[in-house]
Order: structure tokens, then sequence, then C-alpha cells
């Protein structure tokens, strides 16, 4: 018994000397620091329409939801996007949405090729930032093979391996964020999701859900592939026939999106004691703000599966 | 190539003095070997002086070195007194008669008993040195009786109470040193270099002090007989064994138990093993079978052994090991989903160093060396239908094995001249890898591992030089090559000490280090993550120059030691992780590296009493340090997590008579620099992708600071005798009031049920409260 109590009792101290405390701190002051968040994708012929809203506190107590509408918005900037030299006032249509007019008070469209600035303050606080609407370049599909022999994909069966290679040739100057869009069937009765690949089979590495790269050499070969759903009640050719309009798009960003892609979870909660360091997503708006303002095109390509 | 043959006359020019001098001597030396009278320890850093025999004034001193030889060259004949000190030791004075042949005389001094109220940091020393510039010498007695965690009194723990050098938080061991991180610290155990000298992530040191002889840390600007690394120099001698008979100690603390061995072999050999092992996973066993089976198991040991012969008057053959080793990994049965994880580290060293005595005034030693260090981590996540199979995997590994040939020799070429030289030829095998892959059922994504091979040499030279008898110069200069990338580098090293009066000095030194390994860690993560990568063409060595200067002051009864130090250190070609390193694409790891470069600088106040019942310190550090990289925190000047700006340590033993001993220490240090959110928002899916969330905006890399963080720490000694045995019990009070001291702060969200939402906040993380602890040992 009593070497039972001893035992319990170092125990019970090693575990003291091994285990910590967690406190809440009350009436914690932290720094607070209020920014301009830009949501700036100016994509090629469509309007071009910036949203601003404002950075909280950090213990601000509204959800995603609530942050991310009216009372936060800003309503109030002043500021301008040049185009090619050419300046335009921007302008406040609603919910903290602005546009640029032509001189037939027309909404201004993105234009491949043309040059953007953005210049823009609001309560003290400047902001700006350049992008460039890049070329969507059409990638030529080098080769489409099916696996036919049936899988079993996380215990689910009846799936067949599609292999797709294409090529591209994009220019020097633009980073290509290259989007595997959603190979759906027809029908809706099935959403496939592009899956992880097997990277035993191909040169090049490929991530869900965008693949991105910089260009390296030319042509710049995109090879991945996906599973798809091939009930045994079909026929392989019957099963490919539901994804007859299956498309890829290509989605052509500014070169600056690169950055922010490698970035994008540097924004998350620390995690706890052995969370991240906390350096931050690496944005293209400069001054004191955050987020984006980046030009981007696509190119929407056929995918013949059949 | 022109540079390269400059430096290389450079060098031949300083270490001319070895050959030149040597060839004009002709006076009479008087050398020799200082040892325990009774465990035949040699001593290191004992003073020996001697003066005529009718007139009490020294006319010529040194020192013993690390094997306890020192010599006196340029006697004249004549009668003379020879005196012998040491700490601890009674004085031994004899007379000597020198007539015209070299004398040898080995000289044994007694051990004073307890009674001794000298508890001293730093040496006594009679005889001016120029060793005591930027050096703390640790005394044992003094490091057990500092208060500890668990009973475990630790070398860098205590260390850590020495202004100018700082841990990092609770958790750590790890010694900052004037801004430097802890793998700019040379860490050598019997001259052999230890990578890792941490136990359980960094709580504890992996040096068990029932091993250790002599614990001297230079704190900057060290002499030319070291080199590698840019801040510090941690030197450790480990124990011979005592040729009185088989004893030892053994002893048992809330974290880990020990037992140390040693004895003579036969007439001309001695021995000493010690070991430790942690028993965390012994007892949870040992508790129940189910605790045992859902626990983390963790468990660390090391082993210290050296076997010592004495193959002749001036031959002496040591063999020395350590081996060390931390497991951690999940428990047996863990659970088919979630984390699997493991940790595995250790070090392995082998040292085989020959000590021979050419010539009174001309002492050597040959080392060969093999040193073996891993570190490896993975994480990973079970999908659940395949506990083979995971979805996520980090691994890091880092892996160092050397073989390393030493020689170094020591001349005392007049009495006002000692100089050093020497070499060392270091094969390194590195291996290093750190991969994130994602792993599906058909295997998983793990890259081979970065496999590097390299020479380095160094060759040095310096000249301990008595300029007057108020005035010495410590000179010299290291030359070093590193096969991988060619880097042919010099380090001029130079420090004086001026004696303005017998009890006040004042100092200053002036050295560049360069260091070709390079410690990486992982900054997106606070796990551990060693890496440790060499130097290449692309990764250039860092470098350090560091200036010092300082003022020292000693009442006429050695009491009080008053010492004001300030310090400037400027570092370049320093690595760390980019914020953006991948390590999924294969590509080579020194492709995720950045450089940058650091300064820091500081003033340290340090009060010293070392005599009486009640001795002590209280040291005090202000200090900056930081970092300027242009690729992190955007290319804005930022302090390292380790910047502390106010650094206050109290450390006090008192005697409470024969059986009973108090120890306490309090610090105080300005709060930690970290990384906190300075606002919120709301990311919009510019992707189409992942929807939105909502992330923090980081403005300044560690632009906050944590709160304050001070404790006090108790340590009560009870000395009493079981069996026959002297035994020691003590109960140590870790964190003697309770200070809820932060060791980390981050934001999430909790549920508020007032308002029906999650709301964001603060939460802080304390390591350590109020922990009494308890250990007790027994020596036999």
């Amino acid at each position: 018994m009593k070497f039972s109590i001893f035992f319990i009792f170092v125990y019970t101290i090693s575990m003291l000397v091994l285990s910590g405390c967690e406190q809440t701190v009350n009436n914690a002051e932290l720094p607070f620091e209020e920014k301009i968040m830009v949501e700036g994708i100016l994509k090629a012929d469509s309007i071009i329409e910036i949203v601003f809203s404002k950075t909280v506190p950090v213990l601000d107590t509204h959800n995603i939801y609530t942050i991310d509408t009216v009372n936060n918005r800003i309503t109030t900037l002043q500021g301008t996007i040049s185009i090619d030299g050419i300046s335009y006032p921007l302008i406040h249509m609603n919910n903290g949405r602005y546009r640029i007019f032509d001189a037939q008070q027309q909404s201004i469209k993105g234009k491949i090729g043309s040059m953007y600035m953005l210049n823009a303050s609001w309560n003290d606080k400047i902001i700006y930032a350049q992008t460039q609407i890049p070329i969507a370049h059409k990638p030529d599909i080098l080769s489409i093979n099916i696996d036919t022999n049936r899988s079993s994909v996380y215990g689910y069966q009846d799936y067949i391996k599609v292999f797709i290679s294409l090529s591209y040739h994009p220019e020097d100057k633009e980073a290509i964020v290259h989007t595997i869009n959603t190979i759906s069937p027809f029908d809706n009765s099935f959403y496939n999701e592009i899956d992880t690949v097997n990277y035993k089979e191909f040169n090049y590495p490929q991530y869900f859900p965008p693949y991105y790269f910089t260009k390296k050499e030319i042509p710049h070969i995109s090879s991945f592939f996906t599973w798809l759903y091939a009930p045994s009640s079909k026929t392989i050719s019957e099963a490919l026939y539901m994804y007859a309009d299956s498309k890829i798009i290509t989605k052509h960003y500014d070169k600056a999106m690169k950055e922010y892609i490698d970035t994008q979870y540097f924004g998350d909660n620390l995690g706890g004691i052995f969370g991240g360091g906390g350096t931050g997503i690496h944005w293209n708006i400069k001054g004191q703000g955050l987020g984006l303002f980046i030009g981007y095109s696509d190119n929407i390509l056929p995918l013949p599966l059949q | 190539m022109t540079y390269k043959l400059f430096m290389w006359i450079i060098f031949l020019i300083l270490i001319m003095p070895c050959t030149s001098l040597y060839s004009q001597q002709s006076a009479i030396s008087i050398s020799g070997i200082i040892s325990d009278s009774l465990s035949g320890e040699t001593l290191i850093g004992a003073t020996i002086t001697i003066s005529k025999a009718n007139n009490p004034k020294i006319i010529s001193g040194t020192y013993s070195n690390k094997f306890g030889f020192f010599s006196i060259p340029s006697v004249k004949p004549g009668s003379y007194i020879i005196s012998c000190s040491s700490i601890g030791y009674s004085t031994k004075t004899i007379p000597i008669e020198i007539k015209k042949d070299n004398i040898r005389i080995d000289l044994s001094l007694m051990n004073r008993t307890s009674k001794t109220k000298e508890i001293t940091v730093t040496a006594q020393k009679e005889q001016a040195s120029i060793q005591s510039i930027n050096t703390i010498e640790l005394s044992k007695d003094f490091l057990k009786q500092m208060p500890s965690i668990g009973g475990e009194t630790d070398v860098f723990r205590v260390l850590q109470l020495m202004p100018g050098i700082k841990s990092a938080s609770e958790l750590s061991s790890g010694l900052y040193v004037r801004g430097g991180s802890p793998d700019q610290n040379l860490i050598l155990l019997d001259g052999v270099i230890v990578y890792n000298p941490s136990h359980l992530g960094g709580f504890l040191s992996t040096f068990n002090s029932d091993a250790l002889k002599d614990i001297r840390m230079i704190k900057g600007s060290f002499p030319a007989e070291y080199g590698g690394r840019l801040s510090s120099v941690l030197d450790l001698t480990m124990k011979e064994g005592t040729k009185e008979h088989i004893s030892g100690s053994a002893g048992i603390s809330m974290i880990s138990s020990r037992l140390t061995v040693e004895g003579p072999i036969n007439d001309e050999s001695t021995f000493m093993i010690s070991g430790r092992r942690m028993y965390f996973d012994v007892l949870t066993s040992l508790i129940s079978k189910e605790l045992s089976d859902n626990t983390p198991q963790y468990y660390f040991y090391d082993i210290n052994a050296k076997i010592n012969y004495k193959l002749g008057m001036n031959d002496r053959l040591f063999v020395s090991g350590y081996f060390g080793r931390d497991v951690l990994s999940e428990p047996k049965l863990a659970s088919k989903e979630g984390t699997t994880f493991g940790l595995d580290w250790g070090n392995s060293t082998l040292n085989a160093r020959w000590m021979h005595i050419f010539s009174p005034t001309l002492f050597t030693n040959f080392s060969a060396i093999y040193t073996d260090y891993h570190f490896s981590t993975l994480f990973g996540q079970r999908s659940g239908t395949d506990t083979n199979s995971t979805q996520f995997n980090f691994t890091s590994l880092s892996k160092i094995r050397d073989y390393t040939f030493r020689g170094e020799a020591q001349y005392f070429a007049y009495d006002n001249h000692t100089i050093k030289c020497g070499f060392e030829a270091i094969h390194h095998k590195f291996t290093a890898n750190a991969t994130d892959s994602i792993d599906i059922s058909q295997g998983d994504l793990l890259l081979r591992a970065n496999t590097q091979q390299a020479l380095e040499i160094a060759l040095y030279a310096q000249d301990e030089w008595k300029i007057q008898d108020n005035w010495m110069m410590n000179a010299g200069g290291r030359l070093y090559y590193f096969q991988n990338g060619n880097y042919l580098q010099f380090e001029p090293r130079i420090s004086t000490q001026y004696f303005v009066a017998d009890n006040l000095h004042i100092h200053a030194s002036y050295a560049r280090a360069h260091q070709f390994l390079h410690l990486i860690v992982r900054n997106d993560i606070s796990l551990p993550t060693d890496l440790w990568f060499p130097s290449t063409k692309q990764i250039k060595p860092s470098m350090a120059d560091q200036v010092t200067s300082g003022i020292e002051y000693r009442t006429d009864d050695k009491t009080w030691k008053f010492t004001i130090d300030g310090y400037y250190k400027e570092m370049s070609n320093l690595y760390e992780y980019k914020d953006t390193a991948s390590f999924t694409l294969g590509l080579p790891l020194e492709q995720q590296f950045t450089s940058g470069n650091g300064t820091s600088y500081g003033m340290e106040v340090f009060i010293n009493k070392q005599i009486g019942s009640l001795t002590g310190w209280i040291g005090y550090t202000l200090s900056w340090t930081n970092r300027t990289f242009a690729e992190l925190n955007r290319g804005r000047t930022f302090f390292p997590r380790y910047d502390r700006r106010h650094d206050i340590s109290v450390a006090l033993s008192w005697k409470l008579g024969s059986s009973w001993q108090l120890g306490a220490t309090w610090v105080f240090g300005t709060g930690q620099a970290y990384t906190m959110p300075t606002s919120k928002y709301v990311i919009p899916d510019f992707t189409g992708n992942n929807g939105i969330r909502t992330a923090y905006d980081f403005s300044e890399r560690n632009g906050y600071r944590l709160p304050s963080f001070h404790k006090l720490d108790l340590n009560f000694i009870h000395l009493f005798s079981w069996f026959g045995l002297p035994m020691q019990f003590s109960i140590n009070i870790y964190n003697a009031y309770n200070r809820l001291n932060p060791f980390a702060q981050y934001i999430t969200d909790e549920y508020d049920p007032a308002t029906n939402t999650n709301k964001s906040v603060v939460k802080q993380i304390t390591l350590f409260p109020f922990i009494p602890t308890f250990g007790l040992s027994a020596t036999f």
C-alpha cells in the first residue's frame, strides 16, 4: 500500500513537472493595426469591380459572415485605377464595391495586356498596387490515356483512371496558375473531385486543386490523372459518355499570385503553442493594406474523353 | 590564389615563434603535474608560483593546463620556494634547489574539508592569468547547491544564471550567449564536439555533473585554440577516476536516476563510468499496464566512461566515450486514426588521447576522435482505414559522422611567453533531409536524404605574452580550410589584460570567428526539427566579429568581486528557412534557406561574494540582439525570440551549519519576443477553391513581447549518514511563489454561451507552477 502511494505521489509530481497550465488572458491588450482589405481580381472581358473592406481587432467578436458584411465594408474610399497611364476615379456602387467608368459612363472591363495601377486612401491609410492581365495561353492536349481496369478508391469500387498531359508555352513574365476544373458528368449524378495523383507515373509533381508554375522551359508539360466513376452496371464507353461535357479551365494570373498561393495559409490561427511562426500572407497590395489586385484571364478547353 | 598565398604567409609568421624560440631557450625549467593527493585526479587551473627562499615576492608563476601540467622556464640557479594552490585545496609550499638541470616536480594537493567557506564561481588566482577574460569557471560544489527541478542539477541551467547567458524558455536548457543562438556555442566534452547537448527536448543537458571534473565557459572572443563556432566555448573535462579505491555515488531524483563508479584498475590506470536514465516509461508501466499502453513512451539515457593509463613519467593515454540517446514515441495502443509521431536523437563519441611531455618546456597531446550524431523527427496522420497508410508525413533527419585527428603543442618558451599551436583535421559526413509529403496508400513521397562529405582543417597558433608584470596579452590566429565550397579563412584573435592595481584590472579583446556548420530550424512549427547543414558553394560560412572590454575589481580580502563588461558583435551569413520554404518539391534543401545578418551588443554587471557562509552573486545584463534577412519580415530588422532587454539573476548559497545547506536563485527577464496578430480579416475566395475564411495579419516578426518572466527557486540540502554512507537529501521548490510565467500565448476561438457564438480569446500557457520535488544521493 505504502509502495503504491509512493508511486502515485511520484507519478503525480511527474505529471506536474511534464504538464502545463493554460489560462485565459482577460483584458488582453493586443496591438491593433487597422488596414484596408482589397478584393480585386481583374478578369479579362469582365467588369472591373473592386471590394474594399477593413480589418478588425483580433478579439473582435463578430463571426466570419458578420465581418464580411456591410458593417465592415468601406464606403468612403478615395482612389483611382490607371489603365495604361489613363486614370479613372473609383466610384462606390454599394456595400464597399467600387467600379470605374469610361467617358460614356459604361463600366470598364478588363483587357488582356493592359497595365493597371491602383492608388487609394481611406482614414489616413494609403494603398497602391500594380498588375497586368496576362494572355490566356491555350494549352495543347498532348495525350489522353484511359486505364480501363476498374480500381478501388478509398473503399469505393468502380473507378477508372484517365491520364492527361498538356503542353504550355507561357511567356517569361507570367506566372500561370493552372487550375483543373471539376470534370463532372453532365447529369450531375456524381460530382467527381480531382484527387491527389500518383507521382511515380510522371516527371512533374501535381497538386490538388491548383497546379501552378513559373516558366522554366518551353514548352512546359503539365501531366495529371483523375478518377472517373465507372460503375460495373455501365460499360466503359457508357461511363465516359457521362463525362462528355468535361472541360479544362486554365486560369492565368499575374505573377504576384504565386506569392499568395505559396503563403495563403500563413495567416491562419497560430494553432496553440506549437503553431506557426505567424509570418503573414504575402499580398501584392502595398502600403497600409492587404489583399490582391491581380490580373486574370482564363481559357476553356473541351476535354474529349471519348 | 594570391589571397590564399597571403594567408599562408601570415600564418607561417605566426607559428614561427614555436620553432625559433625553442632553439634559443637555454635556461633551467621547473615542470610537473599537479594532482589531488587522494584521488590522483589532475587539477586544472592550479596556480604555481616561485619566489626566492629569502624573499616572498613572486618571481614567476603559471597555472596548470587541462592535463595538470605546468612549466616555469628560464629559472636561474638558486634556492626557491615553490607554492601551489587551487580552489578547494590546501596550498602546498616546498623549498627547491635549482642547480644546472631542469627540475621535474609533481605536486599533490590535499582536498580541504567542507569546513571551507570558499565556494566560488571563478577561480581565485594569486597569479594573474589572461585566461580569465570572458571566462566562467563553475565549481561542482556550487553546482550541487543550486536549485533544480526534480532534484537533477544541470550544468546548463546554472550557466544560464550568469550575465550574458540566457535561456529561450523554461523548457529549454539551450544557451544563448551574448545574442548568439545555441548552435553558435562550441561544446566540448574531453575535447570532443557534442552536437546536441540536450535531453528531454532541451529541458536537461546531456552532461551528468557526477562525471565532470572541470566546467569552463568562454563567453566570447575565445583564444585561437578554439574555433568553428561564433559565440562561445563550453569546455568540459571528464573525471579520470580515483586511484584510491573503488568508489562512487548514486542518486535518484524525480526525473532520473544515476550511478557513478570509479577506481583503480592497477597501479598505473584508473577508470570512471557514470550513467543516468530517465524512468518515466518504467514508472508508467509499474503503475498500470493500461496507463503505460496509452501514454507516450519517453526515455533518455547517457553514459560517460573514461580509462586513464599512465604509460610513464611523460606519457599518459586516455580513452573516453559518451553515449546518449532520447526516444519519444507514440503510445503502444495508439489510435488507428489520428496523429502518429516519433522523435529519436542522440550522440555517441569516442576519444583516444595521448599526452606526451617532450621536454620540461614542451607539452603535447594528440587525439583521435569518432563522433556520431543523429536527430530524426516524424509526424504523420493516419487515414483510419489502413494503419500502414498516412495522409501526411513530416520528417526531419539530421546525421553527422565525424572522424577527427587533432594535435596540440604547448611550449613554455620564456617565463613571459607561452606558445600554443596545433592542428585539427575533421572528416565530416552529413546527412540532412526535411520533407512534407502527401501519402496515399500506394506509397509515400519521402525524398532521398541529402548526403555530403567535407574535410575541415584548422591550424592555429597563439602566444600568451606577459608584457610586463601587470600587463598580459594573448595574441594568435587560426587558419581554417573547409573543403565544401573550398573556403580558406583566417581568424585573428587578441585579448589583453592590464592591472591598474593589484585588485583592479581592465581588459579588452577582439576575435573573428567562422562557422561552417549551421543549425537550421523550421520557423513555421515550434517542434524540434534540428537540421545541421554544412557550408557549400551556395551556403557561405557564417562569420562574427566581436569586441569586448571590461573592468574587474576585487576587494583586498578577496571576499567581493565586481565586474562590468561590454560587448559588441556583428554576425553575417546567418541562415534560416525561407518563409516560403517547400519540402515537397524535391528541391535541394539549401534552396530553402535564406541568409542574413545579425548584431548584438550589451553590458553585463556582475557582483560576486566569494567567501563566507553566504556566497553567491547578482548579475544584470542589458542587451540588444537583432537580425536582418532580406527574405524574412519583408527585409525589416526584427528581434529573435531570445532577445531580452533586461536580465537579472541572483544566486545564493548558504551553509547553515554542518549538515544543512540552502541554495536560492531568483531570475527576472524581459518578456520573450513573440509574433502575435495585429488584426483579423476575411479572405475572399480568390481562386474559387477555398471558400471564405478568416485570417490574421502579422505586421512584424517577433514584434510583440510576452509579459516579463521571474521566479524564485529554493533548494534545501540535508547531509546525513546512513549505514555509514554519506547521504544527501535535497528538497527543491521550483517557482516558490507560483508565478504564472508565460511560455506561449496564442489566439483561439471559444464558445461564449452568453452570445451563443464563438469568440476569439487569448490563451496563455504556463509550464511549471509551484513544484516541490526531492532527490536523494549517496557516495560510497
